[in-house]
């Protein structure tokens, strides 16, 4: 077992496709620029500073006495009458005056030149050790990542039992048996490196395990460049915010280490031959040999200490804006108070529920089409806006959506990574996470329990109370997302997993038919009952999104939401797995949801599709018009990004251009740099959707509107009805 | 102009993450033989796991194969990776997120090897230009002094395709080099290879679990299996007529907007591991006409019609079939599948 | 309808816990290494370092007033001074002697170093046990806590805490002592020396002494939970960061479970890395105790190892320093162990 996650170092490759890519573009290659940052910063100037120019501005020799001063005298501890030593006298320590700043030791020696002499010392002591155990800890961590094999194996086992040995006692032995440390900063870095590489070297050699088999060096060694080359040049520059951070920890720790060893008095004092250096740990060491702190001198004895502690605060909150660079999770995105405020979010936001604008816009109010083929609706989302970030940095990443599921069917919702699909869906059911904010919109759920329990009616998610959200959550709407292996809990059974959706919706259930019922979902899902004992990593990807169905089936749902569930699939698991979602489907009456890229799975599983782009939904219409007779430029380009399966070979076109960036949208329609039927117009205003010749589709385009002249290739007739409806 | 002559390759994983672990052998390819020509796209399809990529990075020279050999114009290509070979065999990455190093500018992803195989030819900035060009990324200078993270997904793919070309290649090796992008600029990224083979006569492989894609750009498609090659045919005929039940299984299953009727797969089971492979043809506990040879014997390929053949007993002459029935092959069964696939 | 195909299942609980089993010896491997590497350092470094270090540390023993005949010669003996057998015997003798248990005979307590550890040992262990289960678990549920209400004061903890892990741990003892101590100059709340009120009490299974020992682990366990809680805080505060990011656990909001448990599920594997990197953690409490133990004269290990020091009693430096890196080893091990109890994927079959 080689335990080398830390949550520090861990570089998100590619970030994975979480919620919403566009997002991740907005990771900058600098350092953020929080207040926290900035004042480690400060800091760490400051002590620049202080090391570099002390020597020049210390007012006194750190070790002269200044006799004029020497007035009083305190008896020195174990000398005097009753301990058979002549008694021996220091002078009384002076408290700080406009000829000694920080007063004077009893030494009658200048604490403030002291102080200044130690900072340099102990700083430069600090910074060499973690250089030289930096310079190691990259040596060994970065070739054995690379090297792998038996190299690697040995020196993981040096750096392992390295960080097994605890550092400070093996420090102590060490100075204690080599005295002439005290006098050789070289050698006392050299101590303290020696104590301290272990842990960056193995962090240094995971990335670059992680590192050597990504892409780019496989590429690099592809087109012929050297090992040496492909290290230096392709792998270090991409360890540099680790091993920066590393240094700045090390730094700490060394710094914390030569304080301790020279405290304990295994660093040679500056007063003995050969003289050691002057650093906080000698003058900490004096302080408390002296009674410093029991006597109330803490002009000698405070200072060192809150430098030391000082130093640490400045190293840390650098190291905080490093690991948040490293990694972006940690940028702390939460609603503040005033961010709060602003948005016009009045209550403190609840884990777990998207935070919502209260007095936002709701959706227009659309007459409901009394079409007697349409079953009736079960969810309604109206005028839907969802933003991430707030005020003005704002993304606005789905805009006005409207669309709305029916009974027992499949709506498909069809659109490239960024265009906000999963937003739109997950904002339904208010699971979106900081820094998401709902700006406008209804949602409406119009319950009819399947199952016993369950709220009946209607009820706006938007403006439900948690208890009331948390009853329809699952319960009545289900979700399956696309990584079943991240959407299962890695360290809890699946047995579990189901058990404790039972006990919270179904609280009258007993151990047993929780457990029957368990047992009976895996069966319709076809997977045999024993896996409820396994854990999500024991099962493959297939078996994983049959257990997710299986739980989103659990409860008997209305709704089920699925986010591109087959997309991590192979073919023919896609395939069977969709075949087992319509049975259930037949089975148990269950609207759906279809959320994915894939259009010409949409056609084929969908009774009507909604196409987003850019955040908009953009066209709507039943499958096989939307696929046979596409009204709107982007779905018939879409269309036409799927090869065919049968008959000629032709070429195709693509959409040219690139997918829009969500902040940085062309003004008017925001597909009409990639349109080539693009008119002025469409440069400068916003289609909305609208209905299309009183049809049951509707398309959100200026090419249908105020007579323009439709191009033939979105004007072809729509499907003659097969009667083949689901 | 580049083959792969019966390349096999295994990998040992370590069971559990202790250093005293076991390691197990993984099956990863047995006995693929590919062969790519000039002005050719070749696809090699199959589903995650049957091999595709391992073969692709074999031909490449970046894992050496256990048995079996690479042969670059007919003849043995050299030992290890020297640049005469990489300057005519190139590799495209599936993901054009990873294989773009992040800390360093385009301009440096297409000089370094311009560098390393002295292709500058006096103009670095130049030789840049017209290679962005090439992939159809203008105006050049747009880009030359980007980060990867600036450009979009179709961008990067474009600027990994024209790393692979900047020394000139012969052949191109495409590991998925589309299923990362979105599905409006696949086709834009494919075409562009199309282009490549047309004009530039490249020899392409182009590796994908999309066989409309494959249909779509390739002339030959080569289908694999839980590394075994199970079908091989020129492009329209193998997915008009495909010959193997994988193959069929595979066209069944994709998504097809067309059919009149959404076919019905039932449940057949997920590929074998490659720890402990079934015997016989490896398909065998999924095929729906598995009979009792396919469980003892894995079958040779069978020339179906003229440059198709299909590695499946149904399509055996009846002679042959009866031939192995009767023990004319004493050869135990792993080496005979071997020992076939080199006739 | 056919029997489903699924790949090899295998009782895969059994298969599992053998693995962890597996895995738990490989680490022990490393650790029986680390600790055959501390023991092989310290016999061998007042060998081997150049200078002679130990006609040094004789010469300083012998000038020093603490340091009489006998002492010289103990050292001398000790470090392989003016003993005249190969250091390949030496070595061989040593770990001979170890095996036994013998770490070799203490000079200025006149006892054998190992009853003289044992003597040690269960303050060491009594403090540094419970202040670690304090720090763990007050770190771990503020950390989840800033986590859980990022954007709140939460925040604000954070530089807070940072200032404290900043701090050496004997400066944060100083203070503590200051403040609070007895020997202190303001509070005087709790006693701030020894181990118990060494003029009162007895030692034995009597109220009194109860009493004392636990009246005066307060400041010593305060000082070292102070100073340890912080990276607690910080490593799962990160952890639980990333973690809540994870969709299992918008999954389980989905799933309509309260906060609370949404939380929790989280929770569970940010711990992870946390007893993953125990390593340090452990190694970082156990220096900052043997400080805090100097600062307050408290009798464990710590302290004897600064006044054995100080005395150059070197049989006693060589044995307690073997028996910390017994300690902190075994602290590790019993870390692996739990980790492998608590991620099913630890016990994973590659």
């Amino acid at each position: 077992m080689t335990i080398n996650s830390t949550s520090l170092t861990t570089v998100s490759p590619g970030a994975g496709p979480s919620v919403e890519p566009v997002f991740h573009r907005a990771r900058i290659l600098r350092l953020p620029r929080s207040p926290q940052v900035l004042v480690g910063l400060v800091i760490m100037a400051v002590f620049g500073v202080l090391a570099i120019i002390g020597r020049w501005i210390a007012p006194y020799s750190p070790n002269a006495t200044d006799e004029k001063n020497w007035v009083q005298h305190v008896l020195v501890p174990g000398t005097g009458p009753d301990t058979g030593f002549p008694a021996n006298y220091y002078p009384l320590p002076l408290p700080p005056s406009a000829a000694h700043w920080l007063g004077t030791t009893v030494f009658a020696q200048d604490a403030w030149s002291q102080l200044l002499a130690s900072t340099q010392a102990t700083l430069f002591v600090g910074l060499l050790a973690a250089a030289i155990a930096t310079v190691l800890s990259v040596l060994i961590g970065v070739s054995a990542g690379y090297l792998g094999g038996a190299a690697d194996e040995g020196l993981s086992l040096v750096a392992n039992v390295f960080l097994a040995i605890p550092g400070l006692p093996l420090l102590i032995v060490i100075a204690d048996y080599v005295p002439a440390a005290g006098s050789s900063i070289l050698l006392v870095a050299a101590i303290i490196a020696v104590t301290t590489w272990a842990y960056t070297a193995r962090t240094l050699r995971a990335q670059t395990l992680s590192l050597r088999n990504r892409d780019f060096v496989e590429a690099a060694r592809v087109s012929g460049e050297g090992r040496s080359r492909i290290i230096l040049v392709e792998v270090l520059p991409n360890l540099i915010p680790i091993v920066a951070a590393s240094f700045l920890f090390t730094t700490l720790a060394a710094i914390g280490a030569y304080v301790v060893i020279a405290f304990l008095g295994l660093a040679g004092a500056p007063t003995s031959s050969p003289p050691g250096l002057w650093n906080w740990g000698e003058m900490l060491r004096e302080g408390f040999a002296n009674n410093a702190v029991r006597s109330g001198w803490w002009w000698w004895w405070a200072p060192p200490g809150l430098l030391i502690a000082l130093l640490g605060t400045g190293l840390a909150l650098l190291n905080f804006g490093i690991d948040e660079f490293i990694n972006p999770r940690l940028r702390a995105a939460g609603l503040s108070r005033k961010a709060a405020r602003k948005a016009g979010v009045s209550r403190r936001p609840k884990f777990g529920m998207t935070p919502v604008v209260l007095g936002r816009p709701t959706g227009v109010k659309r007459a409901v089409r009394p079409a007697d083929d349409q079953a009736e609706p079960v969810l309604e989302i109206r005028g839907l806006s969802v933003d991430y970030g707030y005020g003005d940095d704002a993304v606005h990443a789905v805009v006005n959506c409207s669309l709305t599921l029916r009974r027992g069917r499949v709506l498909g919702l069809a659109g490239e990574s960024g265009s906000g699909k999963t937003t739109l869906a997950l904002a339904a059911l208010r699971l979106l996470r900081a820094p998401a904010l709902i700006t406008a919109g209804e949602v409406l759920f119009h319950s009819k329990p399947i199952s016993e329990d369950g709220p009946v009616g209607t009820i706006d998610l938007l403006a439900a109370g948690e208890d009331d959200l948390r009853a329809v959550r699952w319960s009545e709407i289900a979700v399956v997302l696309q990584s079943s292996l991240n959407a299962l809990n890695p360290v809890i059974t699946i047995g579990a997993q189901f058990d404790d959706l039972f006990r919270v919706h179904r609280p009258r259930l007993s151990a047993m038919e929780r457990r029957a019922r368990s047992v009976e979902l895996f069966d319709m899902v076809g997977i045999s009952a024993e896996r409820l004992r396994s854990y999500p990593h024991e099962l493959s990807g297939g078996m994983r999104q049959r257990a997710m169905i299986a739980m989103a089936i659990a409860l008997e749902p209305q709704v089920i939401i699925l986010d591109e569930p087959t997309t991590a699939l192979d073919v023919v698991t896609q395939r069977e797995i969709i075949e087992e979602l319509i049975g259930l489907r037949d089975r148990i009456g269950f609207a759906t949801l279809f959320i994915t890229h894939d259009l010409s799975l949409l056609v084929e599983l969908a009774d009507e599709i909604d196409v987003m782009y850019a955040g908009r939904l953009m066209e709507r219409a039943p499958a096989a018009s939307l696929f046979r007779a596409p009204r709107l430029p982007y779905t018939h380009g879409l269309l036409h990004c799927f090869p065919p399966l049968h008959g000629p070979r032709i070429a195709m076109e693509g959409i040219p251009g690139s997918p829009p960036d969500l902040r940085d949208l062309p003004s008017g329609c925001p597909f009409n740099p990639r349109c080539r039927w693009a008119m002025p117009k469409c440069r400068q205003e916003l289609p909305r959707m609208e209905p299309l010749n009183g049809d049951a589709r509707e398309v959100a385009c200026w090419l249908h509107r105020d007579g323009a002249k439709v191009p033939a290739e979105l004007a072809l007739p729509e499907p003659v009805p097969q009667g083949v409806g689901r | 102009m580049l083959e792969g002559r019966d390349l096999t390759k295994s990998f040992y994983v370590k069971q559990g993450r202790s250093p005293l672990a076991r390691k197990a052998r993984v099956h990863a390819v047995e006995a693929v033989t590919v062969r790519l020509e000039a002005g050719k796209v070749t696809a090699l399809v199959g589903e995650s796991g049957a091999g595709k990529t391992t073969v692709a990075r074999m031909l490449a020279k970046i894992i050496k194969p256990d048995a079996g050999e690479v042969l670059l114009d007919g003849k043995p290509a050299p030992a290890g990776r020297p640049r005469s070979y990489a300057a005519q065999v190139q590799m495209i990455f599936q993901d054009p997120f990873a294989s773009l190093n992040p800390v360093h500018r385009i301009r440096h992803h297409l000089m370094r090897p311009l560098q390393i195989h002295h292709m500058t030819g006096g103009n670095v900035d130049k030789a840049i230009a017209e290679l962005l060009n090439r992939v159809a990324l203008k105006p050049a200078e747009n880009f030359t002094d980007k980060f990867p993270y600036e450009l979009s997904g179709g961008q990067r793919q474009r600027v990994a395709i024209a790393r692979a070309l900047s020394v000139r290649p012969r052949v191109l090796l495409a590991d998925e080099p589309v299923s990362m992008l979105d599905v409006s600029i696949r086709l834009g990224v494919l075409n562009l290879l199309a282009d490549l083979r047309d004009r530039e006569h490249l020899a392409i492989l182009y590796v994908t679990h999309d066989i409309a894609s494959a249909r779509y750009l390739a002339d030959t498609i080569v289908v694999m299996y839980a590394g075994q090659l199970v079908e091989a045919a020129p492009s329209v005929s193998l997915t008009d007529h495909p010959a193997h039940p994988y193959t069929q299984l595979l066209l069944a299953a994709a998504p097809d907007p067309d059919r009149a009727e959404t076919p019905k797969l039932a449940d057949r089971g997920a590929p074998p591991s490659l720890l402990a492979p079934p015997s016989g043809c490896r398909f065998h506990p999924r095929c729906p006409y598995a009979m009792d040879i396919c469980k003892r014997q894995a079958p040779p390929s069978f020339a179906v019609s003229s440059g198709h053949i299909a590695a499946c007993w149904l399509h055996a002459q009846p002679g042959e079939q009866g031939a192995i029935k009767n023990g004319a092959f004493s050869t135990p069964a792993g080496q005979l599948d071997i020992e076939k696939q080199k006739r | 309808m056919p029997a489903r195909l699924v790949a090899a299942p295998e009782s895969i609980a059994g298969r599992g816990r053998d693995l962890g089993m597996r895995a738990i010896a490989g680490r022990l491997g490393v650790y029986l290494l680390a600790g055959w590497v501390a023991i092989t350092v310290s016999f061998l470094l007042p060998r081997v370092v150049p200078g002679n270090p130990v006609a040094g540390a004789v010469a300083r023993a012998s000038q020093s007033g603490n340091c009489n005949s006998q002492c010289v010669i103990a050292i001398e003996e000790q470090l392989g001074f003016n003993v005249h057998t190969s250091i390949w015997d030496q070595y061989l003798q040593y770990i001979g002697n170890l095996a036994h248990g013998d770490l070799g005979h203490s000079w200025s307590e006149n006892a054998p170093v190992s009853s003289l550890i044992l003597q040690y040992l269960p303050w060491t262990l009594g403090l540094l046990l419970i202040a670690t289960i304090i720090a763990f678990v007050a770190g771990t549920a503020i950390g989840i806590l800033i986590a859980w209400r990022r954007g709140s004061w939460a925040d604000w903890i954070l530089p807070g805490a940072t200032f404290f892990q900043a701090i050496p741990y004997f400066f944060l003892a100083l203070v503590v002592v200051l403040i609070f101590g007895q020997t202190g100059t303001m509070l005087k709340w709790f006693p701030s020396l020894f181990g118990y009120d060494i003029y009162v009490v007895t030692p034995g299974p009597n109220l009194p002494y109860i009493e004392s020992v636990f009246s005066h682990a307060i400041l010593p366990a305060a000082t070292v939970i102070l100073g340890s809680m912080a990276g607690f805080i910080l490593t799962m505060r990160n952890n639980m960061m990333t973690t809540l990011d994870e969709d299992f656990v918008l999954v389980a909001a989905a799933k309509g479970l309260p906060a609370r448990s949404v939380v929790w599920y989280a929770a569970r594997n940010a711990l992870l890395p946390v007893v993953a990197n125990f390593t340090i953690a452990i190694s970082l409490l156990v220096s900052g105790q043997i400080l805090v133990e100097i600062v307050f004269n408290y009798p464990g290990i710590g302290f004897h190892l600064f006044d054995a020091l100080g005395k150059l009693d070197y049989s006693l430096v060589q044995g307690i320093f073997v028996v910390i890196t017994l300690v902190v080893i075994a602290a590790n091990l019993l870390a692996d162990v739990v980790y492998v109890l608590i991620d099913p994927r630890a016990r994973q079959v590659a």
